[in-house]
């Protein structure tokens, strides 16, 4: 099993390494970093335009600056030069990365844990008035843009706040901006209330895809022949549940959570904007703005970096959960 | 004496009327037999109708401006109007036209080139299969928003072939990693051995025979991709890295009145419920097309 | 001295150096509370005003991140930026609600004085009281630190901007430490000299960090800057705290040694960047004032907010729209005639601005902003932007144009076709866009709209013909008058985009800059005069200025709107919680 996991982790190496060329190229093709400074009004003087052109080491080639980004990723972890002077890129991955991590690892145990139950339970009453609600609004929340979803929750919260007297749920950043004579209870519930609108609205989207894979994959499971012979020779169907089905029937979900962290990440890029997290999303959107394309290079190979992560333990998940499997 | 008004009823000629149907047959059927998805597919194709025919009966087009100023819905507007004096019936007719234009392209297109290389790729295997999917990966690493967010400021004006080529990229592997899975376990299959015995070519195995045969999942995947193609342009368009002024987009229209949703809300709330009931018909859709390829899931216990 | 410049090195020394107003000293004791916005207009300098009681908490809103720590730097230009450090970093200058400029008299003893014209000198005198938080006075070396970081031949610095220092022949200390000279070379005359030393930055912190009288010690120390989180003050507050796109919290510095002492026990500014978030944070109670950018729907729904004050008055920002004169077609004055007598400026507005700015109306000077004692309406008579189209229309076909009204030809038989640019993402100038083009479809010239992504790079390569784009103003206009109108120069059109050459006015705006030194006055009839002639050649259509939204809590007192680059922030040291009448 390790020897596996590592030969996947070193075979994912030259995808990652191909993948950051192509983001950095097309990165470095679609925008020109001194834009800005010529387009203020009035522009920068042109002894301070040259400086910059030469600290981003915009004359040299597209190959060569891509090679001397990477080298330097990879010997010192520098992420290379920001287009904005004070802008640590490195620095910034980080501290956003974990707020960040907040969000998207909350809505998804959250998702999680309300697509099993609507799953499970849909399957199990098949075609029934719940069944049909269910699949319904899970339809619905699938069809809904995130960002719509977003505003109307933001809305609704609000009212809610007004309509109860209390500020329960709030609607900027991650936390309060003055915590420090917080007790650790109100540090809690300072944090939750920011916490809860965009776990909400993220892990909405998530759970009704899985929500549905999980009605289905239930239902592959009750109709499956060593079901029907369990039913046949007797057994309730609570036991059959919880001995046989339910497990079964969690493989493919957990694979597929773990997969669809791509999709995650950018239902993350737009939430975080909505409600103002200051996260690897809003990272992304400011960097593109600012043509920094070291920055952008830098985001694409963390997120990537993460994808293969969680491909890969998506594949260690599937043998450990189910028997059959086996990998040498 | 017994009664000898026994009717002979003669066996009438009963020829056996089980018809032979073809499988295109059984999955229009199974489809036609699904509600929710014949309902959905009436609805889109009020949408549809709404969208392009829509523009010719009402008596503004999508440019007009007339000297009502961010007026509720009336008989006169009857999706009300913005502030510059379009009237919002109009502008979400031509809006949908092109995000229906965007997510009808990017379907065709992603499905189309997905579909070719995942089946030659499945088709094929050892190494041309292991670096035709290796390409695939790297494409499918790399964040979808991310990669538009990216690439938005160097394809065009912002129209709406611009977003649609932009989207269409960042699909294409999903489609070809399903067909490859598919034309895997279908190659195994004796009609494929068949053919090749007979003499066919890579080619027409893979355009007669396997093709054909893995037109389920394509279909579905297809229609998944339409509805995830409305979805992400309206989210680009939130960002401002889709459609740009001075086209139109549903995305568009809703990101622009993302302020007004409590001062105007029929500049949020109509083009937000056209995006929501395109979504939705095409996964319903969806939905039915794939139990009408797949009528497992619909075995009672 | 109302003096109001767009492009030109001037603009930007103010954005730098007028950003940051550690104290306003332009109103002492206020004994009657002026709680609310409805005297702004004619009390500019005092609304919203009233004695403050120590203690409180108050969050202000700011749209981006700060950008760098040095104003001064490339990456300080930048408006948030300045108004985050305005406690923090004291300067020399500021400008009032009311749009003039105002010394420093909290860190200066008196107002600056030019004490002759030729060779040009001035002199800063520092008040002796006057320190930085760690108790080392603030004595000329801060200055000349300034002055040496960017002039731009001290040190290879990347600086935001050079003008007037460049100018130089020497600065020179004197008395203690406490006097500033600084001489311009011979025949130099730099008319906004009172822009200067906007932004000071302490020396005997640079020494420790490089030194200042090395270019590379000088340049450590201005990325040494750039870099560091200040825990030094030179104004009424310092820094307790920063999380990077979160927010800033200021406390009082105990050293202050200006008038008003701060009031508040502490001073956020929250940053949030989605604009839909600010309604219903304010309504939350997340935030206690701001000045967000504004459009119909947050200022309808702030308005209604119970317990919050909010104004929409005319920034400092213009939109105009300016011809092509490279353009063949564009070249023939009775063409551009046309164009401007048929766009209809209050068609503009009403769709635009004034649908939440009630007193938005069409601007009529290049130079001056009504309010303003120099502003003059030179653009009115012309009939331009009136929305004439029959008078557009006679004046085509008394040119010889034909197809009018239908499909406009020149005289020449050529087609009238022009492209109409604007910068994508812009709401505002799309929608003008549509409405110019409607505006111009009566008369038959067929427009076509496109966008650019390098607003920049259209303009210096002369890519358009018809395009709309902003300047900001500021109280100090006439070196920037040149660069904007004037004639090229060794083949450098500067700011003068659409190449419009006229030696007459030319001749008008050299003179300006020079009368302007000594006397304001005659320096802004000169070039009003200037200005009358560039609007009668019909080149530069002004449209309007774009609104700016202030809001502030009823519980706070001081917060008031200041639509010049000092912003709001101008008084930071008044801001507190209103003491109860």
């Amino acid at each position: 099993m390790f020897a596996y996991i590592v030969r996947r982790l070193l075979a994912a190496i030259p995808v990652l390494v191909a993948g950051s060329a192509l983001a950095y190229v097309l990165v470095a093709v679609s925008g020109d970093p001194l834009e800005p400074l010529l387009v203020r009004n009035p522009p920068a003087p042109p002894e301070t335009i040259e400086l910059l052109r030469q600290r981003l080491s915009l004359d040299e080639p597209i190959w060569q600056r891509y090679l001397g980004w990477l080298w330097g990723v990879v010997s010192r972890r520098d992420f290379g030069p920001s287009v904005r002077e004070s802008y640590d890129i490195g620095d910034n991955l980080l501290s956003r990365g974990v707020v960040t991590l907040r969000l998207v690892a909350l809505a998804m145990v959250l998702a999680l844990i309300l697509a099993i139950i609507t799953g499970v339970l849909s399957a199990v009453r098949q075609y029934t008035t719940f069944d049909y609600t269910v699949t319904f609004s899970g339809f619905l929340f699938l069809a809904m843009p995130s960002f719509w979803l977003a505003l109307v929750l933001k809305d609704l919260a609000v009212r809610y706040n007004h309509a109860t007297g209390a500020t329960v749920f709030y609607t900027i950043g991650d936390r309060s901006p003055d915590t420090s004579e917080f007790t650790t209870w109100q540090r809690f519930t300072d944090l939750a209330g920011h916490l809860a609108l965009p776990t909400i609205a993220l892990a909405l989207v998530s759970y009704a895809a899985w929500s549905r894979f999980q009605r289905s994959s239930m239902l592959d499971v009750l109709n499956s022949d060593y079901v029907r012979l369990a039913r046949a020779k007797g057994l309730s169907w609570g036991k059959v549940l919880r001995r046989h089905a339910l497990r079964t029937a969690l493989i493919p979900l957990t694979t597929v959570t773990a997969l669809d962290i791509a999709a995650i990440l950018g239902g993350a890029v737009v939430t975080e904007t909505v409600f103002n997290w200051n996260g690897l999303g809003r990272m992304l959107i400011e960097a593109v703005g600012a043509h920094d394309t070291n920055a952008v290079a830098s985001w694409l190979l963390l997120a990537g970096f993460v994808v293969v992560l969680f491909n890969v333990l998506a594949d260690v998940l599937y043998a450990v959960l189910d028997p059959r499997i086996r990998y040498e | 004496m017994s009664d000898t008004t026994v009717l002979s009823v003669e066996p009438a000629e009963v020829e056996p009327t089980v018809r032979l149907r073809s499988q295109r047959a059984m999955v229009l059927r199974r489809f036609l037999r699904h509600r929710a998805a014949m309902g959905s597919l009436v609805l889109f194709g009020l949408v549809v109708l709404f969208a392009f025919v829509g523009p010719l009966v009402l008596p503004y087009d999508h440019t007009s401006i007339g000297d009502d100023l961010s007026r509720p819905p009336s008989l006169r507007h009857p999706f009300g109007t913005d502030q510059l004096g379009h009237d919002t019936m109009a502008q979400v007719m031509r809006g949908a036209q092109q995000s229906i234009k965007i997510a009808l392209l990017v379907a065709v297109a992603a499905t189309g080139a997905g579909a070719l290389w995942g089946s030659v790729a499945g088709l094929y295997r050892g190494v041309a299969d292991a670096l035709m999917m290796r390409l695939v990966d790297v494409l499918l690493i790399l964040p979808g928003i991310a990669v538009a967010a990216a690439l938005s400021g160097s394809i065009g004006n912002g129209g709406w072939l611009a977003v649609a080529i932009i989207l269409g990229s960042l699909t294409w592997p999903y489609v070809s990693r399903v067909v490859r899975g598919t034309v895997l376990s279908l190659r195994e299959q004796e009609f494929v051995e068949a053919a090749r015995a007979l003499g066919a070519s890579d080619s027409r195995i893979i355009v007669r025979h396997l093709l054909p045969n893995a037109i389920g999942p394509i279909v579905v995947t297809a229609t998944i991709l339409v509805a995830g193609a409305i979805l992400g342009e309206a989210g680009l368009s939130f960002l401002g890295l889709g459609v740009r002024s001075p086209d139109t987009s549903l995305g568009l229209l809703v990101a622009g009145a993302k302020d007004a949703l409590n001062t105007r809300p029929w500049l949020f709330y109509f083009p937000g419920a056209v995006i929501i009931l395109i979504a939705l018909t095409i996964s319903f859709i969806g939905d039915g097309l794939r139990d009408a390829f797949d009528p497992r899931q619909q075995l009672r216990r | 001295m109302n003096i109001y410049s767009k492009r030109g090195s001037v603009v930007l020394a103010v954005l730098a150096a007028v950003a940051l107003a550690g104290a306003c000293t332009s109103s002492p004791e206020k004994q009657e509370s002026t709680a609310g916005y409805s005297d702004c207009d004619a009390k500019p300098n005092e609304c919203n005003g009233g004695p403050t009681k120590p203690g409180g908490t108050l969050t202000y809103l700011e749209e981006q991140d700060i950008s760098t720590w040095n104003v001064n730097h490339e990456d300080g230009a930048h408006y948030p930026t300045g108004q985050m450090l305005s406690g923090v970093v004291p300067s020399a200058v500021y400008a009032a609600p009311d749009l003039l400029p105002y010394a420093n008299l909290d860190l200066l003893a008196e107002e600056p004085q030019l004490t002759s014209a030729s060779p040009q000198t001035m002199v800063w005198k520092i008040r002796p009281e006057a320190v930085w938080n760690d108790g080392n006075p603030i004595t000329a070396d801060d200055f000349l630190y300034v002055y040496k970081t960017n002039n731009g031949h001290d040190c290879e610095c990347p600086s935001g901007s050079t003008s007037g220092y460049e100018l130089a022949e020497s600065v020179v200390a004197s008395d203690g430490g406490k006097t500033i000279t600084m001489t311009l070379r011979d025949g130099e005359v730099f008319a906004d000299w009172r822009s200067l030393f906007g932004a000071l930055y302490p020396a005997h912190i640079a020494e420790q960090h490089g030194g200042t009288d090395t270019p590379e010690g000088l340049l450590e120390s201005y990325i040494w800057f750039a870099d560091t989180q200040p825990e030094w003050s030179g104004g009424p507050y310092q820094i307790e705290s920063y999380e990077k796109g979160q927010q800033l919290i200021l406390v009082p510095n105990a050293r202050w040694y200006g008038k008003t002492k701060p009031s508040l026990e502490k001073l956020i500014f929250k940053i949030v960047t989605d604009q839909s978030s600010v309604v219903p944070a304010l309504s939350n109670g997340e935030l206690d004032a701001g000045d967000p950018q504004p459009n119909q729907d947050i200022v309808t729904q702030v308005a209604e907010l119970p317990g919050i004050y909010s104004t929409v008055t005319a920034g400092p920002t213009w939109e105009h729209i300016d011809l092509n004169l490279e353009n063949p077609l564009l070249k023939d004055k009775a063409l551009r005639e046309a164009i401007f007598r048929a766009i209809d400026r209050q068609g503009i507005i009403d769709r635009t601005v004034g649908a939440f700015h009630s007193e938005a109306a069409p601007l009529n000077s290049h130079n001056y902003l009504p309010g303003d004692p120099s502003y003059v309406d030179v653009v009115s008579d012309t009939g331009a932007g009136a929305g004439d189209v029959d008078e557009a229309k006679k004046v085509l076909t008394d040119a010889g144009y034909t197809g009018v009204g239908v499909d406009l030809k020149a005289p020449s038989g050529e087609d009238v076709s022009l492209r109409f640019t604007h910068t994508v993402d812009n709401v505002l100038r799309a929608d003008t866009a549509q409405l110019v083009q409607r505006d111009l479809a009566e008369l038959g010239i067929d427009i076509q709209i496109v966008t650019t992504s390098s607003l920049g790079r259209t303009l210096t390569s002369g890519d358009f013909d018809i395009i709309i784009f902003a300047w900001v103003g500021s109280p100090f206009v006439l070196t920037g008058a040149d660069q904007l109108w004037g004639m090229e120069k060794d083949g450098n059109w500067a700011g003068n985009y659409g190449h419009w050459a006229n030696q007459e006015a030319d001749d008008l705006i050299q003179e300006a800059q020079a009368a302007g030194l000594t006397d304001p006055a005659k320096g802004a009839e000169l070039l009003n005069q200037a200005d009358k002639i560039m609007a009668e050649d019909y080149y530069n259509l002004p449209l309007f200025q774009k609104p700016a939204l202030q809001i502030a809590r009823d519980t706070i007192a001081n917060i008031r709107p200041n639509t010049t680059s000092s912003g709001p922030a101008y008084n930071i040291s008044e801001w507190g919680l209103r003491e109860a009448a």
